[in-house]
């Protein structure tokens, strides 16, 4: 009787020779060890839950279209260099389709939103973090969210190490700014 | 040091003791940077609290895991070739439209024939509504009506963006698939008729196109399009993606084929009223006319498409149908409106400077030194 291969004991990069050798259990357990990070990925970058989840879906289509051109590395770099690709294209084809103004998003959630104070300012911040300009939320939610070290942010945003840092400290500042009315009462 | 190098390092935890007394300093002496630090130390912990949060849909993440799932069992059987069409393989995957559309990819190269009588005799679910579908590169002088503009992705296997087609709605449904089953028939591999008839294949039926494999590669990816397409009722990209697959039908003699999805991206591009869209499509169904010799219905649909772009300004599609439309006279015999449609479509290349315009160049020569 064969063994069962025990698929939890493969690094990413073993599991995803075995995708491109079509195998659906590897991929099953690459894809639960990843998909839901890479979907908060696209739902905080995109800041719209159902763009986010067309994105999502074509991250996983291109991740099987391309199984076999990834030659090597880290298979989570490679995971997330499509799903910022996808992110930022989706962003800037929004952009220009619905020419959203910062300060009246901003706005506009603050003044309809009816919703429990914390999850309140809970929303601001989540809504506050995908309106942020996009190379400032791409630092933040890679060093934030995602636990990417300054030098990994450089290589892989194609910046210096430390605009990696400046980034993301404005980021914060800009979300703090935006936030600070709210921020009084919480104090 | 400035108070924001002082309120980074304390964002990332690496302020030394004497740093740290100098921030408590500063603050102490200046209440707004207390505040300041107050409500950054705040933002932080709402961004460590947000971190926590789950914003996943796991009813989405597991549908979307099933279908790269099914897409991976579609790929492994296409690799495992006839074996799985003839073995009744499909019968597991003939449940949705996608599953028919995935148990098509397995078996491209096959035999359409099977095909279409697995469609034709499968449950009665919504997979009988969907439009068959095959693969598609764009021919050379196939013109993507729009492009996005869209990053490429660089690190470690490239992904090469496709043209952002807006694209659709579901596509029509073939009323009478008995029909399509007929022309399917044309189409036919030898291997599969052969086996079901018991009689040895004809030579010239088990001719192989050698871009064959690649053929079926960009099926790959013309079928998760059209579904994507669909899912996002996006009924531009739906046209796009089905007149690309008609192209790559014809490109592999697949006639019957083509020319069903043709005509269902002409219906879609008609639905959304794009005129060059529809033009581009009569533009293959011409081709396919000219290449089953079937000629005044090449010079019709592409007469039809001249005369949808004709002052909109549109040079490049209507100088395309015009040297299609050249092709078809001149493989009539009729040089003198061959030279004339050529030179026309010439002309029009020249102001848009078209990257094939050397070949069209080519061709008015040809037709030119034959006239003489």
């Amino acid at each position: 009787m064969a063994k069962k291969i025990q698929y939890d004991a493969f690094s990413d990069e073993e599991l995803f020779i075995l995708v491109q050798e079509n195998d659906q259990d590897a991929f099953s357990v690459l894809y639960s060890r990843y998909s839901r990070k890479a979907y908060s990925y696209c739902v905080r970058m995109i800041g719209d839950d159902s763009l986010a989840k067309d994105i999502f879906h074509d991250v996983m289509m291109a991740v099987f279209e391309n199984r076999h051109s990834f030659k090597g590395g880290s298979f989570a770099k490679w995971l997330f260099t499509i799903a910022r690709t996808r992110s930022l294209n989706a962003i800037r084809n929004r952009k220009h389709t619905q020419d959203i103004t910062e300060m009246e998003s901003w706005r506009e959630f603050a003044d309809t939103e009816e919703v429990e104070e914390k999850l309140f300012v809970n929303e601001l911040l989540y809504k506050g973090i995908a309106r942020l300009p996009e190379e400032l939320k791409e630092a933040l939610i890679l060093r934030h969210f995602e636990d990417y070290s300054y030098a990994e942010i450089a290589e892989m945003t194609g910046i210096s190490l430390s605009l990696a840092k400046v980034r993301v400290f404005r980021a914060i500042k800009m979300i703090q700014k935006k936030l600070s009315p709210y921020l009084r009462e919480m104090l | 040091m400035t108070n924001d190098q002082l309120l980074e390092k304390l964002y990332e935890g690496s302020l030394t003791p004497g740093e740290r007394s100098l921030l408590d300093i500063r603050a102490a002496e200046s209440p707004e940077f207390a505040a300041e630090v107050q409500g950054f130390m705040t933002v932080v912990q709402l961004l460590d609290h947000e971190k926590q949060e789950d914003r996943s849909d796991t009813a989405f993440l597991e549908s979307t895991r099933s279908k790269v799932i099914t897409l991976i069992a579609a790929a492994s059987a296409a690799g495992a070739g006839s074996a799985v069409v003839q073995s009744g393989g499909f019968s597991s995957l003939a449940g949705s439209a996608t599953q028919w559309i995935l148990a098509m990819l397995a078996a491209a190269g096959v035999g359409s024939v099977v095909l279409w009588t697995v469609w034709h005799n499968a449950p009665d679910t919504a997979s009988k509504h969907e439009s068959p579908v095959v693969l598609a590169p764009a021919p050379s002088n196939t013109q993507a009506s729009e492009s996005s503009g869209a990053i490429a992705e660089t690190p470690a296997g490239t992904v090469a963006e496709q043209p952002a087609s807006n694209a659709a709605a579901p596509v029509p449904q073939p009323e009478e698939p008995v029909h399509h089953r007929a022309i399917a028939q044309d189409v036919q591999p030898a291997n599969v008729r052969a086996e079901d008839e018991g009689s040895a294949p004809e030579e010239s039926e088990m001719e192989v196109d050698p871009h064959d494999d690649d053929y079926r590669k960009e099926l790959t990816h013309y079928m998760a399009r059209l579904e994507q397409f669909r899912i996002q009722k996006d009924v531009k990209g739906q046209a796009q993606v089905l007149l690309n697959i008609a192209n790559v039908e014809r490109l592999m003699k697949h006639y019957g084929n083509a020319k069903v999805h043709a005509e269902q991206s002409l219906d879609l591009w008609k639905k959304v009223g794009d005129a060059p869209g529809r033009a581009e499509t009569y533009r293959s169904i011409g081709i396919l006319n000219r290449e089953t010799e079937t000629y005044p219905a090449a010079i019709d649909a592409l007469t039809q498409g001249i005369a949808l772009v004709e002052g909109d300004g549109n040079d490049t599609i209507r100088g395309l149908l015009l040297g299609e439309l050249a092709k078809v006279y001149a493989a009539q015999g009729n040089r003198k409106l061959a030279f004339e449609k050529m030179y026309a479509c010439v002309v029009l290349l020249r102001r848009t400077n078209h990257p094939d315009l050397h070949e069209w160049e080519r061709e008015l020569s040809q037709l030119e030194s034959s006239a003489k």
